[in-house]
């Protein structure tokens, strides 16, 4: 079947264009590096089925960063038709792509796509088809796309500034080819990875360029700008008004109060989810699970009796999922909020406010999308790394984004922490987030500093103006992540759970031992025990529910309810019984409790985030990544165990203390430094420290 | 215009010592087109020109010349950003190294130390 592709500028509508066009659910924000991959689906136009194709944005057919190769590859693998979506704001940076589109003399449909009400360009389209010689239509991507059916392919080649270029100098090296005039203009533009992938020697490539004016891509720039003018002077009436500057950035970007702001934005989203809204109804949620699954298990209890079967649907499937279903609206609320910020607009100016912090570390600007997205679930987010221009801060990105604590951790929080420290939990969250976030930026400076160094990297980002999410999106978003959540639940949680039902009831001579003694899971985790002697927690129980965790991190939460022998879905009862002296998951003080919390969040992630690592940065750097984790989960764990075992002990005074000698220590090291350092014997007027001296 | 007015002024006290009438014609002629081919408005723009990172904010300023690394060299030229076209810094980021700038109608943020080879005047 024949393929449609979707081409144009990053943040033009090509995503929202495919969604309404084939009925799909693709994710869209308001951001430049969203789609980062092609996506596929069957669709009839008049009749006839095409295959429509959506691609990541590009600038012009050169390519800079890893998403644009991909669409540049796509374009030029196959001889199929084009549809171009222009952002009507913004025509004159578009249709720069239109005009590389048309040189290559394929079939090509325009498509001017209004995005809000106040239109910046007004436009002729009889003699906007004239100039450009192919067919023109303007639609409503979201809303009103009805006229889609009036698409028709064609071109008539009518691009009459190539005429003003001199070919003269280059076009005796490509007289033998068919389309020479896409070699001749790609010569003049200095593209070497365009030869490259066309089969040319690298000595027959600098010979080519040797022979071009030193000014070349100029040139090309300038006849196509020069065209782009004429084309809208004649069929456009201009407003005055910039796109993507706005009054709110006078507050958002000032000097003084971007970070204040930042940080009041997250802490409204951390609350909303975790204390006030989300609270409230993970209650009303656990409850209710409560009311239906209590008459079934003694209907049950009734028919099967005491028998290993009743255990299987008791605990396993009862006590274990619906522990974590009823985490469903915090989970579902965080990525709402994560949505929200996306459409807004508004992380295009955290990346400039970070890019300066992040540029020491080696991470970039762009990288923060990535980082914020690995709040709700590290696997998409590794994805994304893909909009970065250097290889090497991808690599580090990727590594780094499992730091930061996923929602599948927030059961173990809430319970487990919810149990030991009560109403203080507020502040150990806090604190394992921010733990999460100062071991992400350390490790990827001591990667920065060996292993994966960062020359020269270039942040060229556009800023959208702000937008409102409509609430047809807002249905969709949360409808979405309620289906994908619950289906993980029933999918990957039961099988886990009735794995390690089956292996802590059963010994190795499969006879049936209902209390979880000589169980098969219990002698292998008094066998991997002593290795957590020294962070504290060496109870078999706990090591197997980590060992579980590997698969999914809610696995933790719902195996530590079936050793306990929690049958219904309330967080308080499980909380309860972790304190019981009798418990089976046993922490011998609430300092072994942290380093446990500290050792689940940063030790490996779960598997679909390793599958998904090995996709994208290689498996060489997944183990080094991996290896790492584990070391600085134990490592820190360790530390955070001393600690606040030495503080149970001697008092908080004891702490102080310590911290006032780590504080003296440091603050004489920096005093040493800042007096041996080099002075610049030359006080030139404008210092821009480039001299190597 | 307020941009050609202030090259013109500089240019002109550079031309000053001339005192021939025809020759002042000629460089006002050649400021108001946008090649500059006269030798003394180039030598002018060249006296004056300082790259866009050391700029100010919210001050109109012209380019002149692009230069740096290849690749974001013809980003620049893909973008809109060469020779001859208004640019207007915004704003800068806290540390001063991430600039927001207006071109053509439209808002980018670029890091400085490429914007350290763009020269402007």
């Amino acid at each position: 079947m024949e393929e449609i592709l979707l081409v144009g500028n990053p943040n033009a509508g090509k995503t929202t264009f495919y969604n309404s066009l084939v009925k799909a659910n693709e994710h869209v924000g308001n951001w430049h590096g969203v789609t980062v991959e092609e996506k596929k689906k069957e669709f009839t136009l008049n009749g006839e089925k095409f295959v429509l194709v959506d691609t990541p944005g590009i600038y012009s057919l050169s390519p800079l960063s890893f998403e644009e190769e991909v669409s540049v590859k796509l374009i030029e693998s196959s001889n199929s038709k084009i549809v171009n979506i222009c952002d009507l704001n913004n025509l004159q940076r578009n249709l720069y792509l239109t005009l590389c589109l048309i040189e290559t003399g394929r079939d090509v449909c325009v498509v001017l796509n209004e995005i809000d009400k106040r239109q910046k360009y007004k436009v002729d389209k009889n003699s906007l088809e004239k100039f450009l010689g192919v067919k023109v239509l303007s639609l409503n991507a979201e809303k009103n796309f009805e006229e889609y059916k009036n698409m028709s392919f064609f071109n008539k080649n009518t691009l009459n500034y190539l005429k003003k270029v001199d070919f003269s100098c280059v076009f005796p090296y490509f007289s033998n080819l068919d389309n020479k005039n896409i070699f001749c203009i790609k010569a003049f533009e200095r593209d070497k990875s365009f030869f490259l992938r066309h089969n040319y020697d690298e000595k027959k490539i600098e010979e080519i360029f040797s022979k071009l004016p030193k000014n070349s891509m100029e040139i090309m720039a300038k006849a196509r700008y020069d065209f782009i003018d004429e084309v809208i002077s004649s069929s456009c009436l201009k407003h005055d008004f910039v796109y993507g500057k706005s009054n709110l950035d006078k507050i958002l970007l000032n000097k003084y109060l971007a970070f204040p702001c930042f940080l009041v934005i997250l802490a409204i989203i951390f609350y909303l989810t975790f204390f006030s809204l989300g609270a409230f109804l993970s209650d009303a949620l656990s409850s209710l699970l409560n009311i239906v699954t209590t008459p079934i298990s003694n209907f049950l209890f009734e028919h099967l009796g005491d028998s290993f079967i009743f255990h299987l649907f008791n605990d396993a499937v009862f006590g274990g999922v619906a522990t974590v279903l009823s985490f469903l609206p915090q989970v579902v609320l965080l990525f709402f909020f994560l949505s929200l910020l996306e459409d807004s607009g508004y992380l295009s100016r955290v990346a400039f406010i970070f890019e300066d912090i992040l540029g020491k570390v080696g991470l970039s600007g762009k990288s923060v999308y990535t980082l914020l997205m690995g709040f709700g679930c590290s696997t998409t987010a590794i994805m994304t790394a893909r909009n970065m221009d250097n290889k090497n801060s991808k690599i580090k990105t990727a590594l780094v984004c499992p730091y930061m604590s996923c929602s599948a951790k927030i059961p173990i929080y809430a319970v487990v922490g919810g149990a030991f420290f009560g109403t203080s939990n507020i502040f150990v969250i806090i604190g394992l987030y921010l733990l999460g976030v100062l071991v992400a930026i350390t490790i990827s400076k001591l990667l920065d500093m060996t292993l994966l160094k960062t020359n020269n990297q270039t942040f060229i980002l556009e800023f959208p103006p702000y937008r409102h999410m409509s609430l047809k999106r807002t249905g969709k978003v949360l409808l979405e992540n309620s289906k994908h959540f619950l289906v993980k639940v029933g999918s990957i949680m039961l099988s886990m759970n009735v794995i390690v039902f089956l292996l802590s009831s059963f010994s190795f001579s499969f006879s049936y031992c209902p209390d979880g003694t000589g169980s098969m899971l219990q002698t292998i985790g008094k066998f991997i025990a002593p290795i957590f002697v020294p962070l504290g927690f060496n109870n078999w129980a706990v090591v197997s529910a980590l060992l579980a965790g590997l698969v999914a991190r809610e696995v933790v939460v719902s195996s530590i309810a079936m050793f306990n022998g929690i049958d219904s879905s309330a967080t308080r009862l499980i909380s309860e019984s972790l304190l019981l002296p009798t418990s089976v998951v046993y922490f011998s003080s609430n300092a072994s409790v942290l380093s446990f919390l500290v050792f689940s969040l940063l030790y490996v992630p779960c598997i679909a985030s390793v599958s998904m690592l090995i996709q994208e940065v290689g498996k060489k750097w997944t183990i080094v990544g991996v290896i790492i984790e584990l070391v600085t989960a134990y490592v820190v764990s360790f530390i955070v165990f001393n600690i606040a075992f030495a503080i149970e002990i001697f008092g908080w005074t004891f702490v102080l203390i310590l911290l006032a000698f780590v504080f003296i220590l440091l603050s004489l090291i920096f005093i040493y430094r800042f007096i041996k350092r080099k002075k610049c014997p030359f006080n030139c007027k404008n210092c821009q420290k480039k001299c190597k001296k | 215009m307020i941009l050609l007015k202030e090259i013109f002024e500089r240019s002109f006290d550079f031309a000053k010592s001339s005192g021939n009438k025809k020759e002042k014609i000629k460089i006002v002629n050649d400021l108001k087109s946008e090649e500059h081919n006269h030798k003394r408005t180039r030598s002018a723009i060249k006296f004056y020109m300082h790259s866009l990172k050391e700029g100010k904010v919210n001050k109109n300023y012209k380019i002149v010349e692009v230069k740096g690394e290849e690749k974001v060299v013809r980003r620049f030229y893909e973008l809109g950003i060469f020779s001859g076209q208004k640019i207007i810094i915004l704003n800068k980021s806290p540390l001063k190294k991430v600039f927001l700038v207006e071109i053509r109608g439209y808002v980018l943020s670029i890091k400085s130390s490429l914007l350290g080879e763009v020269m402007v005047v």
